[in-house]
């Protein structure tokens, strides 16, 4: 799998790919099979294009620079901070710390590894999902709602995005129609309602994530949104802890309250007007109010995933879906609100600023 | 597929039993769940020991016809080799298989990680733990096999017998089915011992004979000591029985000629 800088001939999965050259010239198949340009080569897996864009190290830094000022925080104040929440806010640190590269290095390594991570995340967040509400023991219906995971994930890794929209459509009409065809009667919407919600949230919604790494600068679009939910996330906690003030949703969360909600919101908006100047320089959404609007967009989209999980986990009456991550639960746990905010952010960027508009569609499919 | 959901046919919200749990402390966990995934891994691993017991040991299951299909159930059969679980699930049903728990000794199958993962992932088996046994575990196995309808393969003598014979029965059997409707399936497994006794790290081609007897059942045991010995005395009575009539049909078989 050798980039085209370093010349030659290439082959990628057993398909003779040619002589490339710049640009995104679809280069002719091998008898009849697809070809794949050098440049959505490149964009799948060749990290070594990784900071061409100069908004991607600012934005990793930015990523990276609380994990370095937290401990500085957490120790100058643990005289002034509750012992407990100390120790909750010392876990989720340690959460970060293992996250926050992980994130970061599969997006520098390629679009290709952000969709295997979005298609595994996906999976394990249905199954935490699954374990809470009991679906887990129809294991027909899971294997059709895993099944429309991996094909969303796949449309999106084939850039085809008409097969990724009628992903959805088909996937329920799936789900619907071969649950019936198991002739249970009893229980049937409850198990379909569920099957539908999850794919709907799981499939559709964090597929959006594995479409957004289609775009020629997916990785400065695709880490503004996950920054802008990590730092919602935190500012939320550390604003809610400290100024306290009324409750969001006291019957689903107890724990949330308006100003912490509406200060997370607010640091996010900064943060994508901020950041977004760079991000999307020379297209329509550099426009500091288009991108407040985004900014916004996912603020409250990450607030709602975020009280959206909460109700599910108050309606199935579990404290915690998981144990993997020590301070912040499952996986589900940590990307509650990107499951709400992907399709946003997705939807958002392609209307103001256009959404792999120059990528090659059908990278593999393409005959 | 139908069947395997049955006890879900009206659907509430219920989560898994093993929620809050670590991974591996799910694996060695009596409220263990099999989902999709495990299931997949129990079905690969029923019909790859379906194949492996055809061919090498040229399993016969005698009395096929008293092998439950739906749980709750029991399988009790004398104990003298480490196939002897693998061997008594081959014949039940593959889409039982993530609903169906060897009991096996903690101490020997999850003692290490390696050795969980294979315990809990193949063969589904839950821990027995021989020195710290209490009746609070069996207390927990027989919430299990009634609340969550399962099937346990299970060995009431407690340990693999080192010359073939059988050794008397524990009263655990007993702790988990009297005062239940739960039938208990004898079984009398032969050939094992001479295909893989303890000591030995590698099976040798030895034909396997099962043979099911009918279903008992001790509803009307009182679950209470006197009750167990009751249960334990009639189903020992039972695999003798069919180690009896085994014998009697291997000694047809060497006579004629």
């Amino acid at each position: 799998m050798l980039p085209e800088r370093w010349g030659g001939r290439y082959h990628l999965a057993g398909w003779t790919l040619g002589e490339c050259t710049t640009g995104y010239r679809s280069l002719p198949s091998v008898s009849g099979t697809p070809a794949v340009t050098s440049d959505a080569r490149d964009r799948l897996i060749n990290p070594l294009v990784a900071f061409d864009n100069p908004a991607t190290p600012i934005l990793l830094a930015v990523a990276l620079a609380p994990l370095l000022i937290a401990p500085i925080v957490l120790r100058l104040g643990r005289r002034s901070i509750p012992p407990e929440t100390l120790k909750d806010a010392w876990l989720r640190y340690w959460g970060w710390v293992v996250l926050v590269p992980v994130m970061a290095a599969t997006v520098l390594l390629g679009a290709g590894w952000v969709m295997v991570g979005a298609a595994g995340v996906s999976i394990l967040c249905f199954r935490e999902y699954a374990r809470a509400t009991g679906l887990f023991r129809e294991k027909f219906i899971c294997y059709l709602v895993v099944l429309g995971v991996v094909i969303i994930h796949l449309a999106a890794l084939d850039n085809w995005y008409r097969l990724f929209v009628a992903s959805f459509p088909l996937g329920v009409a799936c789900i619907a129609g071969l649950s019936a065809a198991q002739d249970r009667p009893k229980g049937y919407i409850q198990r379909v309602a569920l099957a539908v919600v999850a794919f709907c949230l799981f499939g559709s919604g964090l597929g959006h994530i594995s479409f957004l790494a289609n775009d020629t600068d997916y990785r400065p679009r695709l880490a503004i949104v996950l920054i802008a939910v990590g730092f919602w996330d935190v500012t939320r906690y550390v604003i809610g802890k400290a100024i306290r003030g009324p409750r969001l949703a006291p019957m689903t969360n107890p724990d949330r309250t308006i100003y912490g909600s509406v200060g997370a919101g607010l640091v996010v908006i900064g943060f994508v007007v901020a950041a977004g100047g760079f991000v999307f320089a020379g297209t329509a959404l550099e426009d500091p109010a288009r991108l407040a609007v985004v900014g916004l967009l996912i603020a409250v989209a990450a607030q709602l995933g975020d009280l959206m999980l909460a109700a599910i986990k108050r309606d199935a009456g579990v404290e915690t879906l998981d144990l993997l991550i020590p301070g912040h639960g499952g996986l589900l746990d940590r990307f509650d609100s990107l499951i709400l905010v992907a399709p946003v952010a997705f939807h958002a960027i392609y209307f103001f600023a256009g959404q792999a508009v120059d990528a090659p569609a059908r990278v593999f499919t393409s005959g | 597929m139908g069947r395997d959901c049955a006890e879900m046919d009206d659907f509430d919200i219920r989560p898994a039993r093993d929620l809050g749990l670590y991974p591996w402390e799910r694996l060695s966990s009596v409220r263990r769940e099999s989902g999709p995934f495990l299931t997949v891994v129990h079905t690969a691993w029923a019909l790859a020991s379906r194949a492996y017991f055809s061919l090498w040991h040229r399993l016969r299951v005698v009395g096929q016809e008293y092998l439950p299909t739906e749980p709750p159930f029991v399988l009790c059969s004398n104990h003298s080799s480490h196939l002897d679980a693998l061997a008594l699930a081959v014949p039940l049903r593959v889409d039982l298989r993530a609903r169906v728990f060897a009991l096996a000794a903690g101490d020997v199958f999850f003692e290490s990680a390696f050795a969980t993962a294979f315990a809990a992932g193949f063969i589904n088996a839950l821990p027995v733990w021989r020195k710290k046994r209490t009746p609070k575990a069996l207390l927990q196995l027989r919430e299990k096999l009634l609340g969550n309808p399962c099937g346990f393969i299970l060995f009431p003598e407690g340990a693999r017998s080192r010359d073939g014979s059988m050794l008397p029965f524990k009263p655990g059997v007993g702790m988990l089915v009297a005062g239940t409707n739960v039938p208990v399936i004898p079984c009398h497994l032969s050939g094992s011992f001479a295909a893989m006794p303890a000591g030995v790290r590698l099976p040798r081609p030895a034909r396997i004979t099962i043979r099911v007897g009918p279903p008992v059942r001790f509803a009307n045991v009182h679950n209470d000591k006197s009750g167990w010995e009751q249960v334990v005395r009639t189903v020992e009575g039972r695999v003798r029985s069919l180690r009896e009539d085994q014998d009697r049909a291997l000694q047809r078989e060497h006579e004629q000629p």
